[in-house]
């Protein structure tokens, strides 16, 4: 009974694996956090994911592997909107300094995580936050 | 001079308090929008998976996804779409990595509530009412919780988001579903047809915290019940024509619009 059961239950794991999934994110490393600082160059406010360009220029201290433009891959509109952005948070050629998961295949992809505002303080872009700025 | 000052105060404190049940007077109410948090700090939306207590399977049962530790299958968009594949594997230049489904949904759970039975980062409504309760998702999807004191029907074709009967204790909603189609549960656990699950909807004395309290129950799948908790706070408020609203409920994944449907797409590179 067990067996067939496992059975049973494996098959409709198979079926609808990545039910909470629009899309996979294994090819972002989530592990890591890079900061990036760079001009937006392409701005779209848009569903299901917000999106635009971050161009990053070479200069003092910035790492070789960051420099180039970057697609910056957000929420959705309502969820980014609930962490503070509206659609006139940037516009293009606005400077801007955020944090974001990297490709793992090195492509010029990021998974946003926040922007940091020239305040310091954060606009984050979905409800994860970092070990340092939790709500208890 | 007394009457005013009663008034005034009576006014303020109306404006202030939590909303409350009709005729309930010390009820703080669900009712409303909310929207899920992190108070762990997880650092990725994947994250949020890896905290769950991994559930406790009886041998020879397999774990469904987003199990342990583990990224991914619970991710954050939570639109449900049919198979992904979770492959790091680089698409060829120029080739999204998006695949999604046409439509987003399906109709594999978006419709009939399955989301709602594990709300992602997507905002959630309750509307109170008095024989039942709805919840909704603005992603989509509508559970039915009957608190009119009926029982669960004797024929009932199994859904994902199963058959809910629900009672208050206090300010506590108390849901309990069975019925539900064969399928995963966070934290690596899984559901058949005799799968039982007991959500508590505990609000924190302001009105302003709901943690749902999920337990899963099925003696042929666990060797004890697998628990775990959701944290959520009052969605926020927009002003809106001098009135403070919530956010509308919007339906935003259209897989056959060519916009919607893409995702990072490394751009032509200026400086290599």
């Amino acid at each position: 009974m067990s067996r067939r059961l496992g059975l049973m239950i494996v098959s409709v794991a198979l079926a609808s694996v990545s039910v909470g999934a629009h899309h996979s994110f294994a090819m972002f490393d989530m592990e890591k956090n890079v900061e990036y600082s760079g001009v937006i160059t392409e701005w779209k406010w848009q569903n299901p994911h917000v999106h635009f360009n971050v161009l990053v220029k070479p200069g003092a201290g910035v790492d070789q592997k960051i420099i180039g433009t970057w697609d910056v891959e957000g929420g959705s509109i309502n969820i980014m909107s609930r962490q503070g952005w509206t659609r006139a948070s940037y516009k293009v050629g606005d400077p801007i300094r955020l944090v974001g998961h990297p490709m793992k295949d090195g492509s010029k992809g990021i998974s946003l995580f926040y922007a940091i505002r020239p305040d310091g303080s954060r606009l984050y872009h979905d409800i994860a936050r970092p070990k340092d700025d939790v709500k208890k | 001079m007394k009457l005013r000052v009663v008034l005034v105060v009576t006014l303020l404190w109306s404006f202030a308090a939590p909303p409350m049940v009709q005729g309930q007077s010390s009820k703080i109410r669900l009712e409303g929008d909310w929207v899920r948090i992190d108070p762990d700090g997880v650092g990725s939306f994947g994250g949020l998976n890896g905290v769950i207590p991994p559930a406790q399977l009886l041998p020879g049962v397999s774990a469904g996804g987003g199990g342990g530790r583990g990224r991914g299958g619970g991710g954050r968009g939570g639109r449900g779409a049919p198979p992904v594949s979770e492959s790091a594997t680089p698409n060829p230049e120029g080739v999204p990595y998006i695949v999604v489904a046409q439509p987003c949904f399906g109709g594999v759970g978006r419709s009939n509530g399955a989301l709602l039975v594990s709300p992602d980062s997507g905002g959630v409504h309750f509307v109170e009412h008095k024989d039942e309760v709805i919840f909704a998702g603005e992603r989509g999807g509508v559970r039915h919780i009957y608190t009119d004191g009926r029982s669960h029907p004797n024929v009932w074709t199994p859904t994902p988001a199963g058959h809910s009967v629900g009672r208050y204790d206090g300010s506590t909603l108390i849901v309990e579903t069975s019925g539900f189609t064969p399928g995963m549960v966070p934290g690596g656990g899984v559901r058949t047809s005799e799968t039982r699950l007991v959500e508590r909807f505990e609000m924190s004395p302001d009105g302003n915290r709901l943690t749902i309290t999920y337990t899963w129950e099925d003696p042929k799948v666990y060797q004890k019940p697998h628990v775990y908790r959701y944290y959520f706070e009052r969605a926020p408020t927009v002003e809106s024509k001098g009135t403070k609203v919530s956010y509308a409920l919007e339906e935003w994944c259209d897989a056959g619009d060519p916009i919607e449907k893409q995702s990072i797409i490394p751009p032509k590179q200026i400086i290599k």
